[in-house]
């Protein structure tokens, strides 16, 4: 399960820490990038597909928990494992909260840290692989014509061909055709499928979500 | 007078009709004394008629001073039928006084019978010097008697005082018109219990016993007040029954000897009074006098007070107790020494005297005596109990910083432990790194040694921290140190980097360079400083993030004070909290107790020093420590 080439960024200002973070890391077998600073780390726009984020907490200028929703504000699915010296119960709810994978507390045991960098880039895998997935079905959805996206949305709502005929005032046929590109342009395989997709489109009934 | 003016008649005619013809001023008198006739030249001369002048009137124009010597010339001549010469002033009708010379002489009838006197007199007030002699005279007598700054008085047997200048008026507080009036009189300015004494030197003047007496007694002023008088007293050349008296204000004479004795009275008491040994010693080190004490203390055999006494030699006595091994008996017996050869202004030293079964303490304090052939006063004071309660007071203090530093740093020890995290989880980083390497069949040694480098560098950084926190929660005796306070700031600082971060505190320092050492107990020093950094902190909590700026600021305010300022830009403190902050339970956290501050003003006065706190002008807060420095020789950071 475990990739070789997954990075792990590093955040902490104290130079040595993060320097055997980095080596422990790289025993490991993952390609370590160390910053000092939050701020030089949002400078750097590194690619966080797939990747993980070490982040201590108390961080001089921007802290980690800023950092962190920074990134959130970005729509960045990085996943974060805090590190902090000491960390307060409000500071952990906060930090899970906002999405974190876990809050480790300096000193931490390297299995720990391993299996917790291990699940972070599972779940970092897991989101690329969904974001993967949103980006292919947002794809097919926008090689829809106006007319086949109303009929998606009558038919996701439930609605008989008759009725999607007397809603929209056409032919019960012309409904039948523009179903079926429907369902093949999307490629669903049947009507609970396409109700799933609609779900992850966060498409309604009321609404067009191209409008 | 009429009835003898009519008996002899014809004579009289005789007499009166002379008295019309010389070309002075003349008068004539009968058997019985009485004066019958005053020629034109008179009358005019004061301008009254004959009928005025004749009885009584005439005396009304001889000068008040004249006339009771006039009287007396006339009448101790007439008895006598002698003739005589007389100067008096005679005021004539415009109302001044003129300098007269008058002759008198009996006159006899041809058959011998004595008829009476016939004067003549004449105005010798404008006659030139060499005639004036007499005038001049009296100027003279005038001046000098009127102007003289000793009071003088002239008195009569029967108490009055027919003349006074103007101090002798001043000095009893009576006027000129009083004077004049004869209020002014000796019984009248002699109190009771003087009297006597008074008359008793009258009596001797007059008995011829002394030419002048002198004695003091005193004055009874018009306004009721007594004056203290020096009185010389004489009777005039050639009288019994008047004489001059000159009278010495004795006030300031008085007040002077009344201090002098009160002061002297005062010196006494204040040396019987004084509750320790004192010892007044000559220039060669005998002892001249001698105060002991009472108390037990000072006659133990053991110590050094026992064996003084008047006529030995006290530096030697200390000189001997240093022998016999009392360290600082040598340095007493120095600084006695050094104050008599006046190379010391004074020396003080509290010592603990050996030989006692519990400590005691003494304080020796070494005065030259401020006169010509030298000498010093040395007291001694048993000092104990002060002593005993000073130390009381270190030690409550060291207990109560400790107490509040216990709780402070507390209140910081999740920086604490973040600051000894940060070190440990590398090392165990590492450490993992190493045992990983190690595991492998060619470990790469280069990297190793870096590595196990690190380790070496973080343990020691830990051990430091560890070391610091150990110093601050422990007791501590209090050490007095020369102390590099920039050294001290920068450890405080330190130790508070994490807090710093947490709480988004930039920290300035603005430390001087060269700062003078400054004496104290690094511990307490440290813990002011951390007191003073963690509160810039709690002010600027609510002020937005980018505003908080702390600077730590250190310079020499003089050649003997070293500076710290703590400044923060949060809100400032009210003018009217300025002072109480430093006041025990002043707080402005929940959970605080409110005594750091107060515990920071203890410490910095145990070290001579002073915390105050400002209002920045640009605002926040400023906290300032002013410690005297030990040396003024500077010492590089």
């Amino acid at each position: 399960m475990r990739s070789e080439a997954s990075t792990v960024f590093v955040v902490d200002d104290d130079p040595s820490l993060l320097r055997s973070v980095e080596r422990l890391l790289q025993t490991a077998g993952y390609h370590a990038e160390t910053f000092s600073t939050a701020e030089s780390f949002l400078a750097a726009k590194v690619a966080t597909r797939g990747a993980c984020l070490i982040l201590d907490v108390n961080l001089p200028g921007l802290n980690g928990l800023e950092l962190q929703r920074k990134l959130a504000e970005r729509g960045s699915p990085l996943p974060v494992i805090f590190i902090a010296g000491h960390g307060s119960i409000p500071m952990t709810v906060r930090a899970m909260k906002a999405g974190a994978v876990t809050f480790l507390p300096k000193p931490f045991e390297e299995p720990e840290l391993i299996g917790q960098v291990e699940k972070a880039l599972a779940q970092s895998r897991e989101e690329a692989r969904k974001w993967a997935e949103l980006t292919s079905l947002r794809q097919r959805h926008a090689t829809l014509t106006a007319r086949e996206s109303e009929v998606l949305l009558q038919v996701v709502s439930g609605k008989l061909n008759k009725q999607i005929a007397f809603a929209l005032q056409i032919g019960e046929t012309t409904v039948k055709v523009h179903r079926g590109r429907v369902m093949r342009k999307m490629q669903a395989q049947s009507v609970a499928d396409l109700v799933i997709m609609a779900e992850r489109l966060s498409l309604s009934p009321t609404q067009d979500p191209r409008k | 007078m009429s009835t003898s003016l009519e008996s002899q008649l014809p004579v009289h005619e005789a007499m009166r009709a002379w008295a019309d013809l010389v070309p002075t001023l003349a008068w004539v008198s009968g058997c019985d004394k009485q004066c019958v006739y005053f020629n034109r030249q008179w009358q005019e001369f004061t301008g009254s008629s004959l009928e005025e002048l004749l009885g009584e009137q005439w005396v009304k124009d001889v000068h008040p001073e004249d006339r009771q010597r006039w009287l007396e010339i006339y009448l101790g001549s007439f008895d006598l039928r002698k003739q005589f010469t007389r100067e008096y002033r005679l005021r004539r009708h415009d109302g001044q006084y003129r300098l007269l010379a008058e002759a008198g002489a009996p006159c006899f009838s041809a058959d011998g019978v004595f008829m009476g006197y016939t004067g003549t007199a004449v105005d010798i007030s404008d006659l030139g010097i060499s005639d004036g002699s007499v005038r001049e005279r009296a100027a003279r007598f005038r001046a000098l008697f009127d102007r003289n700054v000793v009071p003088l008085a002239f008195w009569t047997v029967d108490g009055k005082i027919i003349d006074a200048n103007k101090a002798y008026l001043k000095l009893t507080g009576y006027t000129r018109q009083d004077l004049r009036k004869g209020g002014l009189r000796c019984d009248g300015l002699t109190p009771a219990e003087y009297q006597e004494l008074d008359r008793r030197a009258i009596t001797e003047l007059r008995a011829g016993k002394a030419a002048a007496r002198t004695y003091e007694k005193e004055y009874l002023r018009r306004d009721g007040r007594r004056v203290p008088v020096l009185i010389a007293g004489s009777l005039l050349p050639g009288y019994l029954d008047r004489g001059v008296v000159c009278a010495l204000d004795l006030t300031s004479r008085k007040k002077t000897e009344a201090r002098l004795e009160e002061s002297r009275s005062l010196l006494d008491s204040v040396f019987k009074s004084l509750n320790g040994l004192v010892v007044v010693i000559n220039s060669s080190g005998q002892v001249i006098a001698l105060k002991q004490p009472q108390t037990a203390v000072f006659r133990r055999k053991s110590t050094v007070h026992a064996g003084v006494r008047i006529g030995a030699n006290y530096v030697e006595a200390w000189k001997a107790a240093h022998l016999s091994g009392d360290r600082d008996a040598g340095l007493v017996s120095n600084g006695i020494a050094g104050v008599l050869e006046r190379k010391l202004p004074e020396f003080k030293l509290e010592y603990s005297c050996p030989g006692l079964p519990k400590p005691t303490w003494f304080e020796v304090a070494v005065q030259p005596l401020s006169r010509p052939e030298g000498g010093a006063l040395i007291t001694q004071v048993d000092i104990t109990r002060r002593r005993e309660t000073e130390l009381e007071a270190e030690l409550l203090l060291r207990e109560l910083a400790h107490v509040t530093r216990i709780t402070m740093l507390g209140e910081l020890a999740a920086s604490f432990t973040h600051e000894l995290s940060q070190p440990l989880a590398a090392m165990l980083n590492n450490s993992v790194v190493v045992q990983r390497l190690l595991s492998k069949r060619d470990p790469d040694t280069a990297r190793l040694q870096e590595i196990v480098g690190d380790i070496v560098a973080l343990s020691r950084r830990a051990k430091k921290i560890i070391e610091r926190l150990r110093k601050l929660l422990g007791k501590g005796k209090a050490q007095l140190k020369a102390i590099n306070f920039n050294k001290l700031l920068i450890e405080v600082v330190d130790l508070l980097r994490d807090e710093a971060i947490l709480k988004k505190v930039r920290v300035v320092r603005e430390l001087a360079h060269g700062l003078p050492l400054v004496c104290g107990d690094r511990i307490q020093l440290q813990q002011v400083s951390l007191n003073l950094i963690v509160n810039a902190f709690e002010a600027m909590r609510r002020i937005p993030a980018p505003l908080r700026e702390l600077t730590i600021r250190t310079f020499v305010s003089s050649h003997q004070f070293v500076t710290l300022e703590v400044q923060d830009a949060g809100p400032g403190i009210p003018p009217d909290k300025l002072e109480t902050v430093f006041n025990p339970f002043f707080t402005t956290k929940s959970e605080g107790m409110g005594m750091g501050l107060s515990i920071c003003r203890s410490i910095i006065k145990a070290h001579h020093g002073e915390i105050s706190a400002t209002n920045a002008p640009g605002g926040g807060a400023i906290f300032r420590v002013v410690l005297p420095v030990i040396d003024s020789t500077a010492d590089a950071i």
